[in-house]
């Protein structure tokens, strides 16, 4: 190596010139310093031309193995489709898992409060409050309005397709479904709580988190006048909008038996242990 | 000459063979190609230059080869395979060019 000199000017790039200069492996001087490299002249040859061979063939492999790689954006694309699904499918086992020790839970609490008197009592309490709060299935009079996606824009017009349902529209009518009293709203079986979402993420509606397809279907459950109360609100008419302005698939029909299915996921936010002597 | 022979009959080798590289080994086998040129051309310049050693090549060869696919397992195992293996390649690279550039010297006297 150089000697180095205080005022070095390419001090800051020793790296590279290091690189540069110990280019070619030390070793090789080292051993002829030694006097070791006083060998046959074929047998580096043969040496070099093996480790050439070796080389070119295992760079050959390689540049095959990447180029038949190449054309597989489509395998990659299904399995990563598969996996997916397979997440999808652990998830759904887990929900349904949940489900199952919700059950539980409430047969446990319904045993222990089947008695009389303030047992009694709680037990409606929590029979009221989980219909309130969209954990407890609910059933009766009711209405079911579906909506659709209007014929699409013709091929080449320019803008947004605007015949679409948005999250605002289906909003719109589970907010009118609530001002005209219902007790439990559902959008395509999804139980609308106090903590439902209804909002969009590219082209697609999600509604609690879950990403929905339409037709949109909403059933509400309320009193017999839920349908009426409804048909005469505000959002009824600003859908009828809609419906003429942009082509949107509306229809509203009144429902004798409905039922609404519950959330079944009841998250405990805040609750700590308490100290229970 | 026999470097040539020796290139011909490598490539003509894997295109007959069409070996199939383990999928677990396949993230290295490009790094472990380009250490193993590096030891290649370092060798060709020590021939031109009179001090080739053979036990220095193999040893060099067959280390660089092996380092260079543990760094880049080390990496990935750390998270930052993909960084390392363009650190490998770009000092190979260097070295593979100050190499060439001698063994041209040699050659061409240029």
């Amino acid at each position: 190596m150089t000697s180095r000199t205080p005022a070095e000017p390419d001090a800051s790039l020793s790296l590279l010139r290091r690189l540069v200069d110990d280019a070619l492996d030390p070793g090789y001087q080292e051993a002829t310093d030694r006097g070791d490299s006083e060998g046959a002249n074929w047998r580096h040859s043969i040496a070099i031309g093996l480790a050439i061979a070796l080389t070119a063939t295992l760079a050959t492999a390689v540049v095959i193995q990447v180029r038949v790689g190449a054309p597989d954006e489509g395998r990659t694309r299904a399995e990563l489709t598969d996996r997916v699904q397979l997440a999808t499918a652990s998830v759904e086992a887990i929900d349904s898992q949940l489900d199952d020790l919700n059950r539980d839970a409430d047969e446990l609490r319904e045993t222990a409060l089947a008695g009389t008197g303030p047992d009694r009592a709680l037990a409606d309490e929590v029979a009221r409050l989980q219909a309130e709060v969209g954990v407890a299935e609910v059933e009766g009079p009711g209405v079911r309005v579906v909506m659709d996606d209007g014929p699409p824009a013709p091929v080449g017009s320019a803008g947004p397709d605007l015949a679409r349902v948005l999250d605002t529209d289906i909003q719109l009518v589970v907010n009118g479904l609530f001002a005209a009293g219902a007790a439990a709203v559902a959008v395509n079986g999804q139980r609308i709580t106090a903590l439902s979402p209804i909002r969009s993420a590219g082209d697609a509606v999600l509604v609690g988190f879950r990403p929905l397809t339409p037709p949109y279907t909403i059933s509400a459950v309320g009193s017999e006048s839920l349908a009426t109360d409804f048909e005469s609100g505000n959002a009824r008419s600003v859908l009828g909008n809609l419906e003429a302005t942009y082509g949107i698939d509306v229809s509203v029909v009144a429902e004798e038996n409905l039922g609404v299915p519950g959330s079944g996921d009841l998250q405990v936010s805040y609750v700590t242990k308490g100290d229970r002597s | 000459m026999i470097a040539l022979l020796a290139l011909v009959v490598g490539v003509v080798l894997g295109l007959l063979l069409q070996p199939t590289i383990p999928a677990g080994l396949q993230p290295y086998l490009p790094i472990a190609v380009v250490a193993a040129l590096d030891a290649v051309f370092g060798a060709s310049r020590a021939v031109l230059e009179g001090i080739f050693n053979d036990r220095v090549f193999v040893i060099s060869f067959i280390g660089n080869v092996l380092v260079a696919a543990l760094v880049v397992f080390l990496g990935d195992q750390l998270g930052v395979g993909a960084q390392l293996s363009t650190g490998v390649v770009v000092v190979f690279s260097i070295r593979i060019f100050a190499n060439a550039a001698a063994i041209r010297r040699h050659l061409f006297h240029a």
